[in-house]
C-alpha cells in the first residue's frame, strides 16, 4: 500500500519511482543496497527504512553511492545514532527522515472515544504491540498523553499484544474478565482492535473499541458500525517521503521546513462519519489523489509541512 | 535350590566353595540392592513430589507478570518449557476472573493413579503500592510413572550391575580357585590316585607353603610311610612265606567263608546257641566240615600227613578228618558262632589220620580273624604232638615223684626270675611247709617276711638281697613262725642258673623244714655235752691222786711256812722280815691250791656252752697246771712251746680245756709203759691257713696206722679199761667249733694228736667279727645250728 501511495504520489509529481521489496529479510535489503550502491547509473535518492534495524548498515553501504539517501518510516534507535551520527553529518549522502507521528495517532484516537462516551467514566483497557517496538509505546504514550490531559477516566491495565487478531480477542477478553466496568478498549493496530471488538461482542459489553491503521478491513468494520473507530494513514508516510524530495530535488531543502528528521502529524481518524468518504476518496482511488498541493514548491507557504488528510477527506474534492 | 546331601558330597570342593561364595555374594548384593531401591523409590518418589512443588512454586512466580500481561505466548513459552520435563503429565493456567487460560501437556497420559498435582495461586501487584491481588493459579500435575519407571530403570540398573558383579566375582574366583585350589588338588588327587595305584615313588610337587603345600608335603610324607610300609610289608611277607615254608610246624591255610556265611545265616535266624544246635542237626557239622576247603599248606603240613607233595595233601585232606574230627569241628563251629568284634584263637587237641592211615595225635589251632572279614584263608596248625603227650606224661610223672620227694623230705622249693624281678614257681611243698594256701597263688615277699621270725627277718633279707644281688649261692637256716604259733627252722639254700651262654637267668632255691631234725640235733648235743661232762668228771677222777698231790703240795707248803713264820714270830726278837717272807709264800700257795680247785671246778661244773673269744696259750697253761702232777707222776717231762701272739680262737673255753686234758692225760697214759725218755710236748701255732693249730705229742709206742680212724669212733679203746667215749668226743668238740681233730705218728716214735680250730683276727681282744651274725663260724657249723646271738 505505501508503494502504491508512492508511486501516485511519483506519478502526480513527475517523478521517476523504482521500488525494491526488502521482504522484511534484512540480509536480502543489505544485498540490494548493495547492488544499488554498485550501479553505474545511481538514482537522484534512494528512499530506505529501519526495517530489522537494517538501516545503519544499508546507509554505510549507500554511502559510497552518488546517489541521496531519505530514511523514513523508522527512525534510526538513539544507539544507531550515536554509531553513525545524523543526517548530513558522517555519511553526507544521508539528507534527510521521515517519519509518522504515533503518539499524535494514540492522543486522536483517545480524544474521539472520549468524545462519544459522553458523559461516563471512561474506564481504559489498552492493547499495545511488541514493548520493544517503539511505535506501540509511542501510540500508548500518546493515549496516556490524552487522558492526562483530560483529566479523567482512568486506565485500568495497559497489554502488550503481537498485533494479531487473536491476541487482540484474548488480550481483550482477560482484562474485560478483570474488569468488568471497563467501557474503552484501545488497540495499537486494526487487528487487535478487531480481535478485541470480537472479545467485547462475546461478552455482549458495553465497550467502545478503538484500532489504529485504518486499513480495508478496519474501515469495512467502521462502516458496518462495529468498530467504534480507527485512526490511521500510515501508508501514506512514502507519499510524504516522494514529496519531501521532490521539493528538495527542486530547491526547497524540507530542513528549512520542520528539520532535517521529520515527525510527521498526518494521521487520520476515521468513524462511522467519515468512513465511506475516506473509503472513497483515499482507499480506492489513490492514484487521483492530489499530493501537488502538499509540495511547498509547487504551493508556497511557510512554516513546517502540514501534511493532514482533511484536506483531502473533508473538503470537497477540487475539480 | 534343592541339594541332596549325597549329592554335595560329590560335588568338588573347589564347586562347593563357589556356591557358598555365589550364595553369600547373592544373599549379600540382593540384600543390599533390595535396601538400596527401596530408598531410591522413596527418593525418587520425594523428588517427584519436590519438582511438582518446585514447578508450582517457580510458576506461580514467574507467570504473575506475563498473566498481568495476558502476554499467552510467554505463558505458553513457560509452560511448554516446563512441559517437556519428562515428568509432566499437564500444566495448566487459571486466570482466576477469565478461567482456564493456557494449558500444555507433557509426555506423560494422564492417569488417573498414581498423580502427584500441586496448585499454586498467581498474585501479582499492577502498581506499585498497589495491595498484592490474586490474579490467577497454575496447576501442575506430574505422572508419578516417571518415578515408577525410574525406579524400575534403577532396579534394572541395580540387578544388572549386581548380576555383573557377582558374574566377574565370580568368574574371577572361579579362575583364582581353579588355578589355586583346584589345579594343585587335581594335581595332588593325580599323585595320590598314583601312589595308591601303586606308584610309590610318585610324589606330589610343593607348590605353596599355604595348606594345600601342607598336605602336599604330608601326602610325600605319607608315601614315604607307605613305601617303607610296603617293603616291611614284603619282607614280612617274605619272611611269612619263609617261615610258613621252613617251620616245623604244619601250617593249612583253610576257606572257611562257606561255613561262616551258614553261621551267619543261622545267626540271622536268631539262632544264639549253636551248641545245642549242633547237637540237634549233626549233618550241619559233617555239611560244614565238608565245606572247608584247604587252600595252601607247608611242607610240614605235607610231610605231617605222608602227602606226596601240597597238591595230593589239597586234594586228600578229607581223608584226614577222622570220625574224632566231628566233635572237634563242633566245637570250633562254637568258636566262629561265638566270634565277635576281636578275632580269636581256637585250639583244640583231637586226632587226626594221615594218609596212609596212621592216628596223629594233633594239636588244631585255628585263628579265626574278626567277624567282619571275609574267612578264606583262615590259618590252621596242626602240631603232631604225640611225643609231647609222651613228655607230658613224663614230666607229670616227675612232677609228682618231685612233690612226693618234697613231700617227704619237708622241701619246698622255689624259683626267681631275673629278667622280671617276680617269683614265678612255688612248689605244693613249699605252701605247706610256709603254711600258705596254694590257691591264693604265690604269696608277696611282705606275706612271706611276716612269717619269718622276727629275729630272723634281717638275716633273711639280707640273705635274700645277697643272692639276688650278688648272686651268692645260698645255704642258711631260719625260723618261721605259723599263724598258730607253730615255730619251724628251715635251712633254705639256693643258687643262680644261668643259660648256655653264661647268661644269669633265675635263681631256683628251697627250704627244708629241718626242726624234727634241729630238735634230734639238739638232744644229741645235749646227750654229747652231758657224756663230755660225764668224761671230763671221769678225767678229774683219773687225775684225782695227782689233783690230791697238786693240791697237797702247797697245803703241805702252807702248813711249814706257817709253822717257819711262827717261829720266826716266836723269836725274843721276831724276825718279821723272814715271817712276812713266809706269810708271802702261804699266799702264793693258798692261791696257787685255790687256782686247782678253781680249774677243777670249772671242768667238772656243768655249763652252758659259751660262744667267747678264748686265748688258746692260757687255756693249754690252765689245763697243764692239772696234768703236770699226773705226768711228774709217771716220770713224764712237759714241755710247752707256745707261739706267741697268737689270734683268738671263738668257743667254749672249758670243751676246749677238756680236748687238751683228754689228749694230755692219754698221752702220759700211753707212755707209762715205755722205757727211757718220756716227753709230753704241747704246741700251739698257726698253719698256713691261718688256724690255730694245737698239738700234742708223745714218745709212746705209737698208734697202728690201722686203727688211727678206729680211734676216733665211740666205744673204741686201746686201753684195758677204757670206756672208748674220750676221743669220740674230743672231735665233736673240735668240729662244733669248725675245727679238724686228727692223729698221726711221732718221729722218731709216739704218735700226735693235733688240732685246729678257725681263728679270729686279732689278738686278745674281743674282735668286730661279733658284730657280722651272718658271718659268724656258727652259722657255718651244721651240728651245732647254734646262732651266733647266743
Amino acid at each position: 500500500m505505501v508503494a502504491q501511495f508512492m508511486d501516485a504520489a511519483a506519478n502526480s509529481l513527475g517523478m521517476q519511482l523504482e521500488v525494491i521489496y526488502g521482504e522484511r529479510d534484512h540480509l536480502l535489503m543489505l544485498r540490494q543496497a548493495e547492488e544499488v550502491a554498485q550501479r553505474v547509473e545511481a538514482p537522484d535518492y534512494i528512499i530506505i527504512v529501519n526495517e530489522k534495524l537494517a538501516a545503519e548498515q544499508m546507509l554505510k553501504t549507500l554511502a559510497r553511492s552518488p546517489a541521496e539517501v531519505f530514511l523514513m518510516h523508522n527512525d534510526l534507535t538513539i544507539e544507531q545514532r550515536r554509531e553513525i551520527g545524523n543526517e548530513r553529518e558522517r555519511i553526507k549522502n544521508w539528507i534527510g527522515t521521515a517519519t509518522t507521528d504515533n503518539r499524535r495517532g494514540g492522543y486522536i484516537l483517545m480524544e474521539y472515544l472520549y468524545r462519544r462516551l459522553g458523559v461516563r467514566e471512561p474506564r481504559v483497557l489498552g492493547i499495545t504491540g511488541d514493548p520493544s517496538t517503539p511505535v506501540s509505546l509511542e501510540r500508548a504514550e500518546g493515549v496516556k498523553d490524552y487522558i492526562t490531559q483530560a483529566g479523567r477516566g482512568k486506565i485500568d491495565q495497559l497489554v502488550f499484544g503481537d498485533w494479531t487478531y487473536d491476541d487482540g480477542e484474548l488480550k481483550a477478553a482477560v482484562p474485560l474478565a478483570r474488569y468488568p466496568d471497563a467501557n474503552v478498549i484501545w488497540a495499537g493496530n486494526d487487528s487487535m482492535a478487531l480481535g478485541a471488538l470480537r472479545a467485547v461482542n462475546a461478552r455482549n459489553a458495553p465497550v467502545l473499541v478503538g484500532g489504529m491503521g485504518a486499513f480495508w478491513d478496519a474501515i469495512e468494520s467502521v462502516a458496518k458500525g462495529d468498530l467504534t473507530v480507527t485512526s490511521g494513514g500510515h501508508y501514506l508516510i512514502g507519499a510524504w517521503a516522494i514529496v519531501l524530495l521532490y521539493d528538495y530535488h527542486n530547491g526547497r531543502d524540507f530542513a528549512a521546513y520542520g528539520g532535517l528528521n521529520q515527525k510527521l502529524d498526518y494521521l487520520y481518524v476515521v468513524d462511522r462519519d467519515n468512513v465511506t468518504r475516506f473509503d472513497e476518496i483515499v482507499l480506492k482511488r489513490p492514484e487521483s489523489l492530489s499530493f501537488a498541493r502538499y509540495s511547498k514548491v509547487l504551493h508556497e507557504s511557510p512554516g513546517p509541512y502540514d501534511f493532514s488528510l482533511k484536506k483531502l477527506v473533508d473538503e470537497p474534492k477540487a475539480p | 535350590m534343592r541339594f541332596s546331601v549325597a549329592g554335595m558330597r560329590a560335588v568338588r570342593l573347589y564347586t562347593k566353595l563357589m556356591l557358598a561364595l555365589a550364595l553369600l555374594v547373592a544373599t549379600m548384593v540382593g540384600g543390599s540392592a533390595y535396601v538400596m531401591i527401596e530408598r531410591q523409590r522413596d527418593r525418587q518418589l520425594q523428588e517427584l513430589e519436590d519438582r511438582a512443588t518446585q514447578f508450582a512454586d517457580l510458576l506461580s512466580a514467574s507467570l504473575a507478570q506475563p498473566l498481568w500481561n495476558v502476554d499467552l505466548n510467554a505463558v505458553n513459552r513457560q509452560l511448554a518449557a516446563l512441559a517437556r520435563d519428562s515428568a509432566i503429565v499437564e500444566l495448566s493456567v487459571v486466570d482466576v476472573k477469565y478461567g482456564p487460560l493456557a494449558t500444555a501437556t507433557g509426555p506423560q497420559a494422564a492417569s488417573s493413579a498414581g498423580r502427584i498435582v500441586r496448585e499454586r495461586p498467581i498474585e501479582y501487584a499492577a502498581f506499585e503500592g498497589q495491595p498484592i491481588e490474586r490474579i490467577g493459579a497454575v496447576r501442575v500435575v506430574l505422572n508419578r510413572a516417571v518415578a515408577d519407571q525410574a525406579i524400575g530403570d534403577f532396579r534394572r540398573a541395580i540387578l544388572v550391575i549386581a548380576a555383573a558383579t557377582l558374574a566377574g566375582l565370580y568368574a574371577v574366583t572361579f579362575l583364582l580357585l581353579k588355578r589355586l585350589v583346584g589345579g594343585p588338588v587335581n594335581r595332588l588327587e593325580e599323585m595320590v590316585d598314583r601312589i595308591a595305584g601303586g606308584d610309590l615313588d610318585a610324589r606330589c610337587a610343593v607348590e605353596s607353603g599355604d595348606e594345600l603345600g601342607h598336605l602336599a608335603t604330608r601326602v610325600n610324607a605319607m608315601a614315604d610311610r607307605l613305601r617303607e610300609s610296603t617293603a616291611q610289608l614284603s619282607e614280612s611277607e617274605r619272611k611269612y612265606h619263609g617261615i610258613f615254608e621252613a617251620v616245623g610246624v604244619a601250617i593249612l591255610e583253610q576257606d572257611f567263608s562257606q561255613v561262616k556265611a551258614d553261621i551267619d545265616r543261622l545267626r540271622d535266624q536268631g539262632i544264639g546257641d549253636f551248641k545245642g544246635y549242633l547237637t540237634e542237626h549233626p549233618d550241619f557239622g559233617r555239611q560244614a566240615m565238608s565245606n572247608v576247603r584247604v587252600v595252601d599248606a607247608n611242607s610240614a603240613a605235607v610231610r605231617l600227613f605222608g602227602a606226596k607233595n601240597k597238591q595230593d595233601l589239597l586234594a586228600s585232606f578229607p581223608k584226614t578228618l577222622g570220625p574224632e574230627m566231628t566233635s572237634t569241628v563242633a566245637k570250633a563251629l562254637e568258636a566262629v558262632g561265638a566270634l565277635g568284634e576281636g578275632s580269636a584263637l581256637f585250639e583244640a587237641e583231637t586226632t587226626l589220620r594221615t594218609l596212609n592211615g596212621e592216628p596223629l595225635t594233633a594239636l588244631f589251632t585255628v585263628a579265626f580273624p574278626p567277624r567282619s572279614e571275609r574267612f578264606d584263608r583262615v590259618l590252621v596248625t596242626v602240631t603232631d604232638i604225640t611225643e609231647r603227650k609222651k613228655w607230658e606224661e613224663d614230666l607229670r610223672r616227675s612232677e609228682a615223684y618231685l612233690a612226693a620227694a618234697e613231700s617227704l623230705s619237708k622241701s619246698g622249693s622255689w624259683a626267681w626270675k631275673l629278667s622280671t624281678g617276680e617269683i614265678t614257681y612255688w612248689s605244693q611243698e613249699r605252701y605247706r611247709v610256709f603254711g600258705f594256701d596254694p590257691e591264693e597263688g604265690i604269696p608277696s615277699l611282705e606275706a612271706v617276711l611276716k612269717r619269718i621270725h622276727p629275729d630272723d627277718r634281717a638275716k633273711w633279707l639280707d640273705a635274700v638281697s645277697n643272692v639276688t644281688r650278688d648272686l651268692e649261692r645260698l645255704d642258711f637256716d631260719f625260723r618261721i613262725v605259723l599263724p598258730n604259733g607253730e615255730l619251724r627252722v628251715l635251712h633254705g639254700i639256693s643258687h643262680p642258673i644261668f643259660n648256655e651262654s653264661g647268661d644269669f637267668v633265675e635263681i631256683i632255691g628251697a627250704a627244708m623244714d629241718i626242726t624234727e631234725r634241729r630238735r634230734a640235733e639238739e638232744a644229741l648235743r645235749e646227750t654229747q655235752t652231758q657224756l663230755a661232762h660225764a668224761n671230763r668228771v671221769a678225767s678229774i677222777g683219773q687225775l684225782t691222786a695227782s689233783i690230791a698231790h697238786e693240791v697237797n703240795q702247797p697245803i703241805g707248803a702252807t702248813v711249814a711256812n706257817a709253822q717257819a713264820a711262827l717261829r720266826w714270830l716266836d723269836r725274843p726278837t721276831p724276825e718279821l722280815d723272814e715271817a712276812k717272807q713266809a706269810l708271802g709264800r702261804i699266799v702264793r700257795d693258798g692261791a696257787r691250791a685255790g687256782a686247782v680247785v678253781d680249774g677243777i671246778r670249772r671242768l667238772i661244773r656243768r655249763t652252758p656252752l659259751r660262744g667267747d673269744l678264748v686265748d688258746i696259750n692260757a687255756a693249754v697253761s690252765e689245763v697243764i697246771v692239772l696234768a703236770r702232777s699226773e705226768a711228774a707222776k709217771n716220770d713224764v717231762s712237759v714241755r710247752m712251746d707256745l707261739a706267741e701272739g697268737l689270734p683268738l680262737v671263738q668257743g667254749d673255753r672249758v670243751e676246749f680245756q677238756q680236748v687238751i686234758l683228754n689228749l694230755t692225760i692219754n698221752a702220759v697214759e700211753a707212755m707209762s709203759g715205755v722205757e727211757g725218755e718220756r716227753e709230753l710236748l704241747i704246741r700251739t701255732g698257726k698253719n698256713e691257713a691261718g688256724e690255730i693249730v694245737v698239738s700234742v705229742s708223745d714218745s709212746g709206742p705209737g698208734v697202728a696206722p690201722a686203727t688211727i680212724e678206729h680211734l676216733f669212733k665211740a666205744f673204741f679203746t686201746t686201753k684195758a679199761n677204757g670206756l672208748g667215749l674220750g676221743l669220740s668226743i674230743c672231735r665233736s668238740i673240735v668240729e662244733a667249733h669248725g675245727g679238724r681233730l686228727w692223729a698221726s705218728a711221732n718221729a722218731p716214735c709216739g704218735a700226735v694228736f693235733q688240732f685246729t680250730l678257725p681263728s679270729q683276727l686279732g689278738v686278745g681282744k674281743p674282735k668286730a667279727a661279733t658284730a657280722h651274725p651272718g658271718k659268724v663260724p656258727a652259722a657255718k657249723n651244721p651240728g651245732s645250728g647254734v646262732p651266733v646271738s647266743r
